[in-house]
């Protein structure tokens, strides 16, 4: 089997090429770190058969990040390979860079010209005969998006000695200028690199009230105006097509009463409900793709970098921070960008505060049931929550025991472009297509098994939930949850349940409070006599909790494998401190109950005093700042 | 004159490149800032501590920490 792996700068359509010639659905964007692991995949071309890598970008040999280690790993330990390069049209220089070190190496290459239709139309053309003639190797031009899979197109020049004797980093790039003359032609009236629109946006004055409105009337339209519309009418729609029929089918064929009420309480109520948030869902991965598909998020990054700096961070954090809002265990993941091991940790640490999709039925439901119209301003409070407590967070975190290095926040802009609308809507299918497997794998075999736990007793028999074994488990610990007003056992059953998955909150409430799928989104939810009701401070209280507590069983895995047991532990363990604190706090301040207020401030205040303490400490150099005992510092 | 001193859109060309952190110097060079490439800067974030800089047909940030170890003469 040959092992072709395909090589190039950060941002040049290696993902984009890998998917077209595996026919695969890998994640592309504008943005450097997309890929931050290698892919691979086996395809098949007459008897052959190939087996393709897409490695992450990287600029040089010399590795400067995570990502890059582990392309030249790859390219280093897999010498005489087979290598694709990609070359980007409208950065050739910096491009050839790469190239002549990879020429250096014992390898079969093909070079590969990506993007050569918008270096044409911005004036420039590249001679390929004469590049061909200089470099002696085999050159095409790619389109990387629609490249046909064939036997010709993997074609490779052994290269066997250097092209010329190039000993430095200055005789390369001479070497290369010439190479440049000689074979590429730019309109000398074009400015190349930055675009008109970038130089207005690109002010402070300009940029961050644009930003702000933008993410404003973004979420409005997600969770106010349109979303519900549309979640509503699924709603209704799976109601009437899909659970109204089945039941009718099955209580026609004399099916088993428990069998008709697992279905009824377990799968539709909760799992069908869920699957009508799929439009929010959609219309938020939409955002987030417009984002990245148009090159916003590096001008994110760049124009957020000073206030990122501030808190130990810098402005690649943004990337991850954002996706946070998608999908929190796929957004760590990307925290691996970050060129220094603290800054990746911190990252890490905090992109669990951004709400994510799993969280989103959550707060529609019970912001709506409590708040009934109003519930758009308590979703976004919520978001803001979530995003100060992270920022905060980070201070401390980088103040105490994960102090970064002065950073060099080194990032390149790829073009502003308007995103492909096909590209997003595939983007946001694939992502649909994700939540609606999670659905039904994950949450509907948990809501099944939740429906069980909520029906049978210790003795293994059928009994009222009252006897339940999740309701006598949540009632022992009921008097934790007391000083946050959420002393019912059927509300600790439902946070038990979010442990595993968030969306199991809102699919155990539905089993709990037997609600339809249709009447839910009306605030019907909560009604006075039913299992689960909230008011302004227990609702309120609830959803803080929700927003800040644990993340989910995925979510605490990748944190582990990611930067480690101690910080991972850590994490989570500051993660329930808060959410205790601060719910506790926001449920006296809204009954306003003033002995309680003051007895959880001064909670609050002896664990912001002890961590000052720290601070103190570390700053007066009892600590090392990346421990919390050392005294070998002293 | 020091590569922060330029204002934006004044081309420059770098003489030497003082940065105490070697993996950061040839990483910078490696991205083509190298004695006797041209420069130029493009903007700044709100802070002035970050700027975007072009270097042949790509633009990067960078940090003025490190722009302010960058030796350039304009052109």
């Amino acid at each position: 089997m040959k092992k072709i792996f395909i090589v190039g700068n950060p941002n040049t359509g290696k993902s984009t090429l890998f998917n077209s010639l595996t026919k695969s659905d890998e994640h592309t964007g504008n943005w450097h770190g997309v890929t931050v692991k290698e892919k691979s995949k086996v395809i098949k071309l007459g008897d052959e058969e190939y087996e393709i890598f897409d490695l992450p970008g990287l600029y040089s040999l010399n590795t400067f990040s995570f990502e890059e280690e582990v392309s030249v790993k790859q390219i280093l330990n897999n010498q005489e390979t087979n290598i694709i390069y990609i070359i980007d049209a409208n950065n050739f220089k910096r491009n050839m860079y790469l190239l002549l070190q990879l020429m250096e190496l014992k390898i079969n290459l093909k070079i590969c010209i990506n993007n050569y239709k918008i270096f044409e139309k911005n004036g420039g053309s590249i001679d390929i005969k004469k590049l061909k003639e200089i470099l002696n190797c085999e050159i095409e031009i790619i389109n990387a998006k629609n490249q046909k899979v064939t036997k010709k197109f993997f074609n490779f020049t052994k290269i066997n000695k250097n092209i010329k004797n190039l000993n430095n980093i200055e005789e390369k790039y001479k070497f290369i200028e010439n190479i440049d003359k000689n074979t590429v032609k730019y309109d000398k009236n074009k400015v190349y690199g930055q675009s008109k629109i970038d130089k207005w946006i690109l002010k402070g004055y300009i940029f961050i009230p644009l930003f702000i409105i933008l993410i404003f009337f973004s979420l409005s339209f997600i969770f106010f105006l349109f979303g519900p519309v549309l979640s509503n009418l699924l709603s209704v729609l799976l109601n009437f097509f899909v659970k109204s029929p089945t039941i009718y089918f099955l209580k026609s064929i004399n099916c088993s009463g428990v069998i008709i009420r697992i279905f009824d309480d377990a799968i539709f109520s909760s799992v069908l409900t869920i699957c009508s948030f799929l439009p929010q869902v959609c219309l938020l991965y939409i955002f987030l793709s417009i984002l990245e598909e148009s090159g916003l998020i590096s001008r994110i990054a760049f124009m957020l970098d000073d206030f990122f700096s501030k808190i130990g961070l810098n402005g690649k954090c943004v990337y991850t921070l954002l996706m946070g809002f998608g999908c929190n265990t796929s957004a760590t993941f990307t925290s691996k960008n970050m060129s220094d091991k603290n800054s990746q940790i911190k990252t890490a640490l905090i992109t669990p505060y951004m709400s994510c999709t799993a969280k989103l039925p959550i707060y529609t439901v019970v912001a709506t049931a409590v708040f009934g119209v109003k519930n758009f301003w308590v979703i976004l409070g919520l978001y803001l929550l979530g995003i100060i407590v992270a920022l905060l967070l980070a201070k401390i975190y980088d103040k105490t025991i994960l102090k970064s290095k002065a950073d060099d926040f080194l990032i390149e802009f790829p073009q502003l472009k308007f995103p492909n609308v096909k590209d997003i809507f595939h983007s946001s299918f694939k992502t649909s297509k994700q939540f609606i497997s999670k659905v039904f794998g994950i949450i509907f075999s948990m809501s099944v098994i939740i429906w069980l736990l909520s029906n049978i007793g210790f003795n293994f028999r059928f009994c009222s939930t009252e006897h339940s074994i999740l309701y006598l488990i949540s009632q022992k610990i009921s008097w934790l949850f007391k000083p946050l007003g959420l002393n019912s056992p059927y509300i600790i059953c439902t946070l038990l349940v979010g442990l595993v998955a968030k969306e199991l909150i809102v699919s155990s409430m539905l089993i709990f409070n037997r609600v339809s799928t249709s009447a839910m989104l009306v605030g019907s939810l909560i009604l006075a006599d039913s299992s689960i009701s909230f008011n302004i401070a227990t609702g309120l209280s609830f959803l803080v909790f929700v927003l800040l507590y644990s993340p989910c069983v995925s979510n605490i895995a990748v944190l582990y494998k990611e930067i480690g047991k101690k910080y991972a532990t850590i994490g989570i363990l500051v993660e329930f401190v808060l959410a205790y604190l601060i719910s506790m706090l926001v449920y006296n301040i809204v009954r306003g109950n003033l002995v309680n207020c003051l007895i959880s401030l001064l909670v609050a205040g002896v664990v912001v005093f002890s961590v000052l303490y720290l601070i103190i400490k570390a700053k007066k150099g009892q600590m090392c700042g990346s421990c919390l005992h050392c005294n070998k510092c002293k | 004159m020091r590569l922060l001193d330029l204002k934006i859109n004044q081309e420059a060309v770098i003489k030497k490149v003082l940065l105490k952190d070697d993996k950061l110097n040839l990483r910078l060079q490696e991205l083509g800032l190298y004695c006797g490439s041209k420069i130029c800067i493009l903007n700044f974030s709100p802070l002035k501590q970050t700027l975007l800089v072009k270097i042949f047909n790509s633009v990067f940030a960078l940090k003025s920490e490190v722009a302010k170890q960058i030796e350039v003469e304009q052109l």
